[in-house]
């Protein structure tokens, strides 16, 4: 199939790169620019491990053509610790609070508490339980997730 | 996945073009339905003409009496958008139960019509406000009721050569009020069996139904407008026998089919009691607004 050249914007660099139409973000973020950190499983749109922000919204990056992200600022995990290396807050509230198990979730819970917290940053339990409905994790039950989230957002109140 | 040919549409004009090309040209918008069908085998078209990068078509606008809704609007920025909240509250609220937040900022309003999905969320609401879709084809536009649009399972009235253009939607008069809501067994990613919306409108006594209108999703192949419970509300009061009632009349109107644990039994005894419930709380809305 055609490969074309696409410039995408990811973590405020640009990568130009030849990808086919029938390419999924997640995977070219994965395969070809070595960002692992974004993880795919249900590879569906539904489980939320693939999600990444464009332009500052959540989407599933397993159902975004790669195509279609050109001229759009994608944000993935690795574009959350700052320049000196350190973690963002909603990732060491998730380290703090032991938040993670097997990991698989943990991008994608990350990108979307991000995006959440950035709108309302200061959040009620239900409010952050709704936020995180659309991602699934099979191992926690979501308690500590819960406890991380509410942990950053009172980390970064100012 | 699979391959296909991929063009990037500048205009619908451009659009339709390419849809009269040839077979099996399908449109990419939001790609939530199309991809996903695609990604798991079930669905081959030949080419996709991609249709986001057309400037222009994400209004939500007021039009004398109605609100247009542009075809590359996305669920959340129509559930969002202040016209909509305020005059199409009904709208608004139907979408917030749309899959995830992930997927309203990606899928378009406009994409779930005509995908056609018989548990849509969206579908039930946009009928209780007798909304119309105005398509583009090689013959130029025309408007379509949205309860005549649904054909079939996943299939609309489309002809291979058009493409969906707008969402017109009435202002309902400022003293209806309506109600969604649907059977659910968890908060994200589920689907409406059944979705009901219902949108009602009172005499000036608060009592006696001047109109009402019900959206129905889940309970058959396609998204329907109940008429005959319409019909029979209007002229009347809310009374248990009423709920009783209307609770018959979608019971023997209905045609859902067993799927999981759901018997047909089940189905439409679940789509009564929710028709009775959204009834109730759309009604009390209507009668409790001055």
């Amino acid at each position: 199939m055609d490969q074309r050249y696409v410039e995408l914007s990811i973590n405020g660099d640009s990568y130009r790169i030849a990808v086919g139409p029938n390419e999924f973000l997640a995977d070219v973020l994965r395969s070809k620019l070595e960002l692992t950190g974004t993880k795919t499983a249900c590879d569906m749109g539904v489980c939320g491990s693939c999600t990444v922000l464009l332009d500052g919204l959540p989407v599933s990056s397993c159902l975004t053509l790669a195509v279609d992200a050109a001229g759009k600022e994608i944000t993935t995990i690795e574009g959350l610790e700052n320049t000196a290396g350190e973690l963002d807050p909603i990732q060491a509230s998730f380290l703090d609070k032991g938040a993670v198990q097997c990991g698989f979730c943990t991008a994608g819970m990350v990108m979307t508490a991000k995006s959440f917290l950035d709108k309302n940053p200061d959040p009620t339990e239900p409010e952050i339980r709704q936020a995180l409905s659309g991602n699934i994790c099979r191992c926690t039950g979501y308690a500590k997730i819960v406890e991380a989230v509410a942990d950053a957002a009172k980390k970064m109140q100012p | 996945m699979q391959s296909f040919d991929y063009s990037e549409a500048k205009s619908l004009e451009e659009v339709v073009q390419t849809l009269a090309s040839g077979e099996e040209v399908r449109v990419l918008a939001g790609g939530c339905g199309i991809l996903l069908l695609m990604k798991q085998n079930l669905y081959f078209p030949r080419a996709l003409v991609n249709i986001k990068r057309i400037p222009g078509l994400k209004y939500i606008e007021q039009d004398n009496a109605t609100v247009r809704i542009g075809t590359l609007a996305t669920h959340n920025e129509v559930k969002g958008a202040l016209l909509v909240e305020q005059k199409l509250p009904l709208l608004s609220e139907a979408l917030g139960y749309v899959a995830t937040n992930r997927i309203r900022n990606m899928a378009t309003l406009c994409g779930t019509l005509a995908h056609a999905d018989p548990t849509s969320d969206a579908a039930p609401a946009l009928l209780a406000l007798e909304a119309r879709v105005v398509v583009m084809g090689s013959q130029g536009e025309r408007e379509i009721e949205l309860a005549a649009f649904f054909k079939d399972y996943f299939e609309t009235v489309l002809k291979p050569d058009e493409v969906l253009k707008e969402i017109v939607v009435p202002l309902p008069p400022e003293t209806a009020k309506g109600y969604y809501s649907r059977f659910e067994v968890r908060k994200a990613m589920d689907k409406a069996m059944p979705g009901v919306a219902v949108l009602i409108d009172l005499e000036e006594d608060k009592k006696t139904i001047r109109s009402a209108r019900i959206g129905l999703s889940g309970v058959g192949n396609c998204c329907l407008r109940l008429e005959a419970a319409e019909q029979f509300l209007a002229g009347k009061e809310d009374h248990p026998d009423i709920r009783q009632q209307i609770g018959d009349i979608i019971r023997a109107t209905i045609d859902p089919v067993e799927e999981y644990d759901f018997t047909v039994d089940y189905k439409k005894q679940i789509a009564a009691v929710f028709l009775q419930r959204v009834f109730a709380q759309a009604y009390s809305r209507a009668s409790s607004y001055s």
